[in-house]
């Protein structure tokens, strides 16, 4: 085999296993406004629990089947949706192009600062403003994350071209 | 540990479609039929053969879902397609001098 037989097929190969990271389509308009509710609607949930209303086990029953499972089940649909629309799942770990590693660090600082000082605000304020926060911390925080990732997967792209 | 050499390559991954399906679903949990089809511009026929030929090899796992129009054919690669690609993967690199 020639030296520039493998390099070609390793190049080749570089470009194949980054498809499932670079290579998805949009995502939908509702993906933000979607995921930022969803995850308003945990934070109210829990936040709600936290401040002692919901001491009484029926409360803790009835939050379980009016909201939690509900959402629950909707991450479930999304998922599987996901699975379809986009074709590929990216593994979250193991190798994966340098520029996207990049964006999971950028995405997993930014979550966990983000739940922190929402963890705190949840302390000082009524869980109906936690539940506020949240969804308007994730909204932003999705649309940034989006318009990262997409211009790291055309600087994958481009590197591989 | 071993060095890797031409006696690692395998004849079943060796293959260029073969290889290209390997490597995207090397980095992805489940990808589907279309997604490859897509991505390495194959007709379903040979997609079709060329994954059946992984499957043989106990490289890829099928998963088939829904009926009619909508349904989907999706594949992952087992443990051992994981291992194997691997193997092939370090044994080009050992080729070309970049273990």
């Amino acid at each position: 085999m020639e030296s520039d037989d493998i390099r070609d097929q390793l190049r080749q190969i570089e470009r194949a296993e980054a498809s499932p990271y670079v290579d998805q389509r949009r995502s939908p308009w509702w993906f933000a406004p979607g995921f930022a509710a969803w995850f308003g609607a945990m934070a109210a949930v829990q936040s709600f629990h936290w401040s002692g209303l919901s001491s009484s086990s029926m409360w803790t029953a009835l939050l379980m089947l009016a909201v939690v499972l509900p959402l629950a089940a909707l991450l479930g649909a999304y998922m599987s949706w996901h699975q379809s629309y986009h074709g590929a799942w990216p593994r979250t770990f193991g190798p994966k192009p340098p520029e996207i590693r990049r964006v999971y660090w950028y995405y997993s600082i930014g979550f966990l600062l983000g739940a922190a000082g929402l963890v705190a605000l949840a302390f000082v304020v009524p869980w109906w403003v936690t539940g506020l926060a949240t969804t308007a911390v994730a909204y932003v925080g999705l649309l940034a994350y989006e318009r990262v990732y997409e211009r790291a997967a055309d600087a994958v792209k481009a590197r591989l071209a | 540990m071993t060095r890797s050499g031409i006696g690692d390559l395998d004849p079943v991954i060796h293959a260029p479609k073969r290889l290209a399906a390997m490597a995207v679903l090397s980095t992805a949990d489940q990808v589907t039929f279309q997604f490859l089809k897509e991505r390495l511009e194959l007709a379903d026929s040979d997609l079709s053969k060329q994954m059946s030929a992984l499957e043989a090899a106990g490289y890829v796992a099928v998963a088939k879902s829904g009926r009619g129009r909508g349904a989907s054919t999706s594949f992952k690669l087992t443990r051992a397609g994981r291992t194997a690609y691997r193997t092939h993967r370090d044994a080009l690199r050992a080729l070309l001098g970049e273990d």
